[in-house]
């Protein structure tokens, strides 16, 4: 399943979507992340891994400031999302929320319909046109691989789907709001393997449209799904490169250490 | 959240469910006989005429004349009171506490409204009777600071704590996640918090302000200490002038009429209008809660 072994990958090559630079953050007085640089790559899905408490939610939620509303918080440097700063006073917070998506490890419909949980993003951005909610509805959930199964019951509840299809609706009411990027936490670890297997699928269908940034613990499917993967240990990026390179040959002990299982 | 009222196959193979079922019907049985004793209890006054009781504001125990107008009144104007003043602070205490307050604080401050909440309604009524009616009186310039108002204040604050508490445990208890995936959609935490937790915690909220209410109906001794303790309904229904209502006047009378005559029958009528009153509240209350439900 691995994608694309034969395309060249290399990091250059690719426009970049994200550009953290030096970025450290301290929650209080807990240093949480320490000068981390990295550009991450437009179209292609980015895996952050690393043992427990390592960093790996922190830096995802910096990137859609979603820490903002930690007590106590403190970020050094800058991250950059199409040239701008996204942490500039003068940015708009909900604008950066809208054009980077994010989905949560516990997949957390809200308990409404499925069309409605899809249309609330829009909805709550101003749209009433109902044929334009209903086209971004369906939009949305072909996109996650949902309309099929769903489409004579988009007015049912929500919670009647199983958990695979629950986190692939919320993966679609994350894109009903038209994002770039699309943040992952752990997406796909209160899944059993097969709905997991679809949600990888899926993954690597939609870095065709959105660039992917995924948090998760599971080693084989950063191999299966990245392009590129970053391994965090303490706060701190050891080693960031193309998947098969940190898998294949990694250049620091440590990644190496932990891709083989002797510690985390 | 109401699956357990959808019927469904498999529950009924699940002893859990019986057992529900089983204590369900307890409750439910006991709560019938209460209501029937004091229904059968008080006939006498019933045959008399159901209206002429309820609207009657005489309550003449001297003459056997007994209507429950002025209680009534009394009871549904304290109560009313009581929540429009607790409800304001209420609510914007539990958003404060559960979205603003650090966690410390925040502890400090449920722990201080929790002992508030569990303090004996005596203890509010002495301090009403003493400082309450005082400030009332001087404040407006009354007679005599025993009044409806002051009972209605009183019971506002002594249901404060606990509407506080419960309503705020009850935004506290939604997921975190429903506020996360809010704000991801880009919502500001105000959005957040009006569309995505506040609709979740509302059951819980209605269940804080339900319990409230039924310790306001029911509370006995703070009101007979504030309220006056006169049988009337005020003319052009003043509110800074004594009053009276259910429990206060079955905790002034229920010990000499105790046993039998027609005043005993009275009292027990009076007593079955606020369990009627109650359950209506409490359903009122379900049905809100089943009409907001997805
Ligand atoms: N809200 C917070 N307040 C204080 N410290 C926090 C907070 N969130 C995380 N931390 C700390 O920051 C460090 C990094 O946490 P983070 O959640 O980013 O780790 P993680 O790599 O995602 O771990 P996991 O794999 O267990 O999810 C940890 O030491 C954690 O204890
Ligand atoms: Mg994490």
């Amino acid at each position: 399943m691995t994608q694309g072994t034969s395309q060249r990958k290399e990091l250059s090559a690719c426009e970049t979507a994200v550009l953290i630079d030096k970025v450290s953050f301290y929650y209080g007085n807990k240093k949480a992340l320490s000068d981390i640089c990295m550009k991450l790559p437009k179209n292609k899905v980015t895996a952050f891994i690393g043992p427990s408490g390592c960093g790996k939610s922190t830096l995802l939620r910096c990137l859609n400031r979603m820490n903002d509303l930690v007590d106590n918080v403190r970020l050094e440097g800058t991250i950059s999302i199409g040239d701008q700063d996204i942490n500039e006073p003068s940015k708009d917070v909900s604008d950066l929320r809208k054009r980077v998506g994010m989905v949560f490890q516990k997949f957390n419909p809200f308990p409404k319909s499925i069309y409605e949980n899809v249309a609330y993003g829009p909805r709550i951005h101003g749209l009433k046109d109902k044929r334009e909610l209903d086209e971004i509805v369906e939009r949305s959930l072909k996109r996650v691989a949902l309309w099929e199964e769903v489409k004579d019951r988009v007015h049912d509840s929500a919670l009647q789907l199983s958990g695979g299809q629950q986190q692939r609706l919320c993966i679609g009411r994350a894109i009903a709001v038209e994002p770039d990027i699309l943040l992952m936490d752990e997406p796909c670890s209160a899944l059993d393997p097969i709905a997991t297997a679809r949600i990888e699928e899926l993954i690597v269908e939609l870095k065709e449209r959105y660039t992917i940034i995924i948090v998760t613990h599971n080693m084989q499917q950063a191999a299966r799904i990245a392009d590129f993967t970053g391994f965090l240990f303490m706060g701190e990026l050891i080693e960031f490169s193309a998947t098969e390179l940190i898998f294949r040959k990694p250049k620091e002990k440590k990644t190496e250490d932990y891709i083989t299982g002797r510690f985390g | 959240m109401f699956s357990f009222l959808v019927p469904d196959r498999r529950c009924h193979a699940d002893p859990m469910f019986w057992i529900t079922v089983f204590f369900a019907g307890l409750v439910l049985l006991v709560a019938i006989i209460f209501f029937s004793y004091l229904i059968f209890e008080s006939m006498p006054i019933w045959e008399q005429g159901v209206w002429a009781f309820l609207t009657s504001v005489e309550w003449e125990p001297a003459e056997d004349i007994y209507g429950a107008g002025a209680m009534i009144y009394g009871s549904f104007i304290v109560t009313t009171l009581a929540l429009l003043f607790a409800l304001p602070f209420a609510l914007c205490g539990a958003v404060t506490a559960s979205e603003f307050l650090s966690p410390r604080t925040r502890l400090v401050f449920k722990g201080a409204m929790e002992i508030m909440a569990g303090a004996p309604g005596v203890v509010y009524g002495l301090l009403g009777a003493a400082l309450l009616s005082l400030w009332i009186k001087d404040f407006f310039g009354l007679i005599d600071g025993a009044t409806l108002f002051t009972a209605g204040i009183l019971l506002g604050i002594m249901i404060l704590p606990t509407i506080m508490t419960l309503a705020e445990d009850a935004i506290h208890s939604v997921p975190g996640e429903y506020r996360d995936t809010a704000l991801s959609l880009g919502l500001t935490p105000l959005q957040a918090f009006l569309k995505a937790v506040a609709p979740r915690a509302l059951p819980g909220v209605i269940g804080a302000v339900l319990l409230g209410l039924g310790r306001a109906l029911g509370e006995t001794i703070a009101v007979m200490l504030v309220i006056g303790g006169l049988d009337i309904v005020p003319s052009g229904f003043d509110l800074f002038s004594p009053g009276q209502n259910i429990p206060s006047k079955l905790g002034r009378e229920a010990a000499e009429a105790i046993g039998s005559g027609l005043h005993w029958n009275a009292l027990l009528a009076l007593g079955a209008v606020l369990f009627f009153g109650t359950m209506l509240l409490t359903g009122a209350g379900s049905w809100l809660l089943r009409r907001n439900k997805v």
